[in-house]
């Protein structure tokens, strides 16, 4: 089986440049850590605890007995593989870029989010972390199994960058039915830009909470869609083509719109906050070293 | 509503810069594929409408703002449903009360005079050349003034003095309505200006205002007369004035080398006291020997002067206080008095007597002339001349004197009796004394005149029957009471409210019985209230009656000391000259013929026309074709020839404008040579009213009570009566709210698109921050 038979060359090419990027991401986050002669499982001693009848007989530590003549038991930290899931928003919104022109063109929000798992994704197969992936807009797209097979990277990649549709999204919907193909209990890692109903988008999470998945939720923005710059009469089209286009005088709107936005931030920031969910927002100009900082802080607390 | 300067109105389609701009706008847009429209659209949804609203009244106000301000340089003006003249031409009719008050320098301030001339010229120049203006003076009612234009106006007002007496506002008023009736515009206007001192309204002149008013509402309605006051009044509290109010003679008369008194009073109106005040009494210019005075503040002194002329004639009496005040021309008073040689008194003794004091006029011929009685040098202030009923023909014709006494005539000829009403009618005195002798029906009837036309003399009382009995030596019939108080000659009788009569024994009197009590004064009364001795005005002259004899008779008032006093002073005030000599400022100066002497009688002096005037009843014509008249005159202002007034006219001067001495000297030469040129003069002051030096102002009520009965504008300056006549003329001028409205248009643009931006940066900031805080996380 050859990479070929499921990537297009163009795509491919695509998905060198991403790994190369992804590599580069996180080999310039890692250089100089130290990196765990532990791979995949871990048996750190964690204290000693009095033995109580019906504890197994083999985790007696018979050295501590010996000395103190006491039974006690001594417990291990289990450390397990993190599962970890990774939901891509591939829906219309996500392909805004920045058109408020002056300043070099910025990555669309798309690209940003798939440039991210692809990092992610490097990062934690470099782990040996299983790591799977859907993509999704009005509903799941692409679906890549969890593996940790380092091999599996290829897999990730290509199906992130296999389709470029705009289609609107509607985020709850989408979770819901995501939900019951996660599987076990895990990590599950949101790119998306939350353009969707906020009680939706609440109880969607709230599912997964009660799936014991850890949530991570990386809201991207552009920044255009956070200072609004517009100015005089601009006329917005819909980038998912269910709305409307709306002919105003932008300089009028602003200030409207940036309190829309951060009522609607606040409503999201409310429902993570509900659900025990990490919500880290971004915008589209944030390094990705910094990001991947926020993941890594985020998954230790996940973790610890 | 028109407009002053129309041509800037068309500024105003500068509104449609922003419209073009805005429209141009609307139909530029760039489009934008749009990721947060989830977000977008429903504030878009929501806030479409009011943000629609908020730009269309943002363009309005920028449309507006060049509107207003064209509107604003084109100064329109509101001209309501009343038609306004607009700037027809008009007669503006200045009446300007140039009193003597007008004359005040109030402290720290130009002079009212100045200010009124300066406010005049403001009000001028708001005129144009088509404009008429009429200057009415209160000085110079009389006058028919003239139409002049503004620069000649303007000329005249720099002329204009202020040395008047007191004008009357109303008077004032109707002059210049009266001057409104020859303006040639039909669109007239008064504008009355005074100082608006307290003698300028009173009473009598709100009463004649309201009449004004009447009378003009009945007047035609074509015309339209607009009155306006121009209050220049000063701050009366602030003002300090000491004047000569007054001076006066005492003395009934003035007898040549016989002291006479004079009185001034001099008062102060300032709120400190006047100390060691100069005052100079000068006699014909001539200074006396200064006096001091010192006056408490806000009250008046009276300084008397004793003084004897050794001239007869007309002489000039001047009282003036060296200090320098607000108002200095009333620091100075003068007075015209005519001195006589010796009053002539004609006694007619209707019982003479050969023995000495048995005649009935012996004690009243040595009561008047006591010093040629007593064989004394000096001279008598009286000359007196005894005559019976028989010889009074005789003496009427002959005679000089200005008194003749009647003393117990009993029977008169029908010639004398015409001769002695006509006498009395001119201005002659008469007195009657009782006696014995007389017959009350003599008295009773009326004495006619000697034409039908000429008035009959009456006298005061009806003589009834005598009380008492004469031959009783001790019996006494009543007491003679103290004389009348209102009788000022006779004041001198009863120092102290002492009674001079106590010790007369009056055994007889006859009973008065007065016909006509409210002309005639009772000088004399017994204690139980009888009339002895009654006063009465009869044509020019006066007529006393007394109920008592001027002999021994009936009472030994006679041999009192009290006779003489009495007597004397009696018959020198009814010698007293009775003809006006002191004038009001601005009254005509009227001389009539009969006052200059005639032309047969010879002099090489200055005379005074009244010692002369003996001869008037002389059948002679007055002027003689033999005689060239000339007359002059010498006024404060100059000397003058004056034209001759038409044969038995009198001499009238009508400029006596200035106060002080006019004096008219007439000189007669005889072109035959035969007789010598004759000098005569006559003297008149003329004196400005006392009430000009009282520094108070008319109450503001009074003020507002005279303009709402003339229905007249009261204004302080004539700025405000500049922008009140344009207001008049063309309606309300409307820029002073435009640019109001201008100025709250723009700030409100301001703060509209101020708050747009504001609102906007402040989310933006917020915005930001809450990005941050996110990030952060």
């Amino acid at each position: 089986m050859r990479i070929l038979d499921f990537v297009r060359p163009k795509e491919l090419s695509r998905v060198a440049a991403l790994q190369l990027l992804a590599r580069e991401v996180v080999e310039g986050y890692c250089s100089g850590k130290h990196r765990s002669p532990h791979k995949g499982f871990s048996v750190e001693f964690k204290e000693h605890r009095q033995y109580v009848p019906g504890d197994e007989l083999k985790n007696i530590d018979w050295k501590v007995f010996a000395k103190s003549d006491r039974l006690y038991i001594r417990q291990y930290e289990e450390e397990t593989n993190l599962r970890c899931t990774l939901l891509v928003d591939q829906s219309g919104s996500m392909a805004y870029g920045g058109q408020s022109g002056g300043e070099p063109k910025r990555v669309s929000k798309r690209d940003y989010a798939i440039r991210l798992a692809a990092a992610m994704s490097y990062f934690m197969l470099g782990q040996q972390d299983p790591v799977g992936l859907m993509t999704f807009d009005n509903a799941i797209r692409q679906e890549v199994p969890m593996r940790s097979r380092a091999s599996h990277l290829r897999a990730v990649l290509t199906a992130l960058v296999a389709e470029d549709k705009r289609r609107e999204s509607d985020l709850g919907t989408v979770f819901r039915k995501i939900v019951p193909k996660v599987g076990r209990r895990g990590l599950v890692v949101i790119l998306s830009d939350s353009m969707g109903d906020p009680d939706s988008i609440s109880r969607a999470l709230a599912q997964l909470r009660a799936k014991n998945h850890e949530v991570i939720f990386f809201q991207i923005l552009d920044p255009d869609e956070v200072t609004f710059p517009f100015s005089g009469r601009v006329q917005f089209q819909d980038l998912e083509s269910a709305l409307p286009n709306q002919t105003v005088d932008a300089s009028a709107f602003r200030s409207l719109y940036q309190k829309r936005l951060a009522d609607h931030n606040e409503a999201i920031r409310a429902a993570c906050r509900r659900s025990r969910v990490d919500l880290i927002p971004l915008t589209t100009d944030r390094p990705f070293e910094e990001v991947l900082h926020e993941y890594i802080s985020a998954r230790r607390r996940v973790r610890g | 509503m028109s407009f002053l300067n129309g041509v800037l109105a068309i500024g105003a389609l500068a509104f449609t810069i922003p419209l073009v701009i805005h429209l141009l706008f609307r139909s530029r847009f760039r489009t934008i594929d749009w990721g947060a429209m989830y977000l977008l659209e429903s504030v878009v949804r929501v806030n479409r409408r009011r943000m629609q609203l908020t730009q269309l009244l943002l363009l309005l106000l920028r449309c507006l703002i060049p509107i207003l301000l064209a509107m604003c340089l084109a100064r329109p003006v509101w001209q309501s449903i009343t038609s306004f003249a607009g700037d027809a031409p008009r007669t503006l009719v200045i009446a300007i009360d140039d009193s003597r008050s007008l004359s005040l320098t109030p402290p720290g301030q130009p002079p009212q005079l100045e200010r009124a001339k300066e406010q005049i010229r403001i009000a001028l120049e708001n005129l144009t050349r088509r404009d008429e203006v009429i200057l009415v003076r209160g000085s110079r009612l009389g006058v028919v003034p003239a139409k002049m234009g503004m620069s000649q106006a303007l000329s005249k007002v720099r002329k204009l003095d202020a040395v008047a007496g007191r004008v009357s506002a109303a008077a004032l008023l109707d002059a210049g309505l009266a001057a409104c009736r020859d303006a040639t515009h039909p669109r007239r206007q008064i504008l009355l200006v005074s100082d608006f001192q307290e003698n300028t309204v009173g009473v009598s002149e709100l009463d004649a205002a309201k009449r004004l008013a009447e009378k003009m509402e009945r007047g035609s309605t074509e015309t339209f007369v607009v009155i306006d006051l121009l209050d220049l009044s000063p701050d009366w509290e602030e003002v300090s004035n000491v004047s000569v109010d007054e001076v006066s003679l005492q003395s009934p008369v003035l007898v040549k080398s016989r002291a006479g008194v004079f009185s001034a009073r001099v008062h102060n109106g300032a709120n400190t006291p006047s100390a060691d005040l100069r005052l100079v009494w000068s006699i014909d210019g001539k200074p006396l020997e200064p006096r001091r005075l010192t006056i408490p503040p806000k009250s008046s002194r009276t300084n008397r002067l004793t003084h004897s002329f050794d001239r007869a004639g007309m002489h000039e009496v001047t009282v003036s206080v060296g200090r320098s005040d607000q108002l200095s021309d009333d620091n100075q008073r003068s007075l015209a008095v005519e001195v006589i040689s010796q009053v002539d008194v004609l006694l007619v003794d209707g019982r003479p007597s050969r023995t000495p004091l048995q005649g009935q006029a012996d004690f009243l011929a040595l009561a008047l002339s006591p010093f040629a009685f007593g064989g004394d040098d000096r001279p008598d202030p009286v000359r007196a001349q005894v005559v019976s009923e028989r010889r009074l023909p005789e003496s009427l014709e002959t005679t000089n004197a200005r008194v003749i006494v009647l003393a117990g005539v009993g029977k008169l000829s029908e010639a004398s009796r015409q001769e002695l009403s006509d006498w009395v009618q001119r201005g002659g005195a008469l007195v009657v004394f009782d006696g014995p002798g007389v017959t009350p029906e003599l008295f009773n009837e009326d004495w006619a005149g000697a034409s039908e036309d000429s008035e009959a003399l009456r006298f005061p009382a009806v003589l009834r029957g005598v009380v008492g009995e004469a031959d009783e030596t001790d019996g006494i019939a009543a007491e003679i009471d103290l004389p009348s108080p209102q009788y000022a000659p006779w004041k001198i009788l009863s120092p102290g409210d002492t009674n001079p009569f106590e010790d007369t024994s009056l055994r007889v009197y006859r009973k008065l019985e007065l016909r006509d009590e409210d002309n005639s004064i009772a000088l004399l009364k017994t204690t139980a209230g009888d009339p002895l001795c009654v006063l009465r005005p009869q044509g020019e002259g006066k007529v006393i009656q007394f109920a008592l004899s001027a002999s021994t008779d009936w009472s030994n008032l006679p041999l009192r000391p009290v006779f003489l006093p009495m007597i004397q002073q009696m018959v020198l005030e009814l010698a007293g000259k009775r003809d006006q000599v002191t004038l009001p400022v601005g009254t005509p100066l009227v001389i009539s013929p009969d006052e200059w002497t005639e032309p047969n009688v010879a002099s090489d002096e200055i005379t005074s026309a009244t010692d002369v005037r003996k001869k008037r009843r002389s059948k002679t014509p007055l002027s003689q074709p033999s005689f060239k008249t000339t007359y002059s005159l010498r006024s404060p202002t100059g000397e003058r020839e004056l034209p001759a007034p038409p044969a038995g006219e009198p001499l009238r001067v009508t400029t006596t404008y200035e106060p002080g001495v006019y004096e008219v000297r007439r000189r007669r030469v005889d072109l035959n040579g035969t007789v010598p040129e004759q000098v005569e003069s006559e003297m008149r002051v003329a004196e400005v009213d006392a009430s000009e030096s009282i520094m108070q102002g008319v109450t503001d009520e009074t003020l507002d009570a005279f303009a709402a009965a003339i229905q007249g504008e009261v204004f302080t300056n004539a700025s405000d009566l500049r922008s009140a006549d344009r207001l008049r003329s063309f309606g309300y001028e409307l820029w002073r709210p435009l640019l109001i409205l201008l100025l709250v248009a723009l700030v409100l643009e301001l703060w509209l698109q101020q708050y747009l931006a504001s609102s906007n940066t402040g989310t933006r900031a917020s915005s930001g921050q809450t990005a941050s805080t996110g990030a952060a996380l």
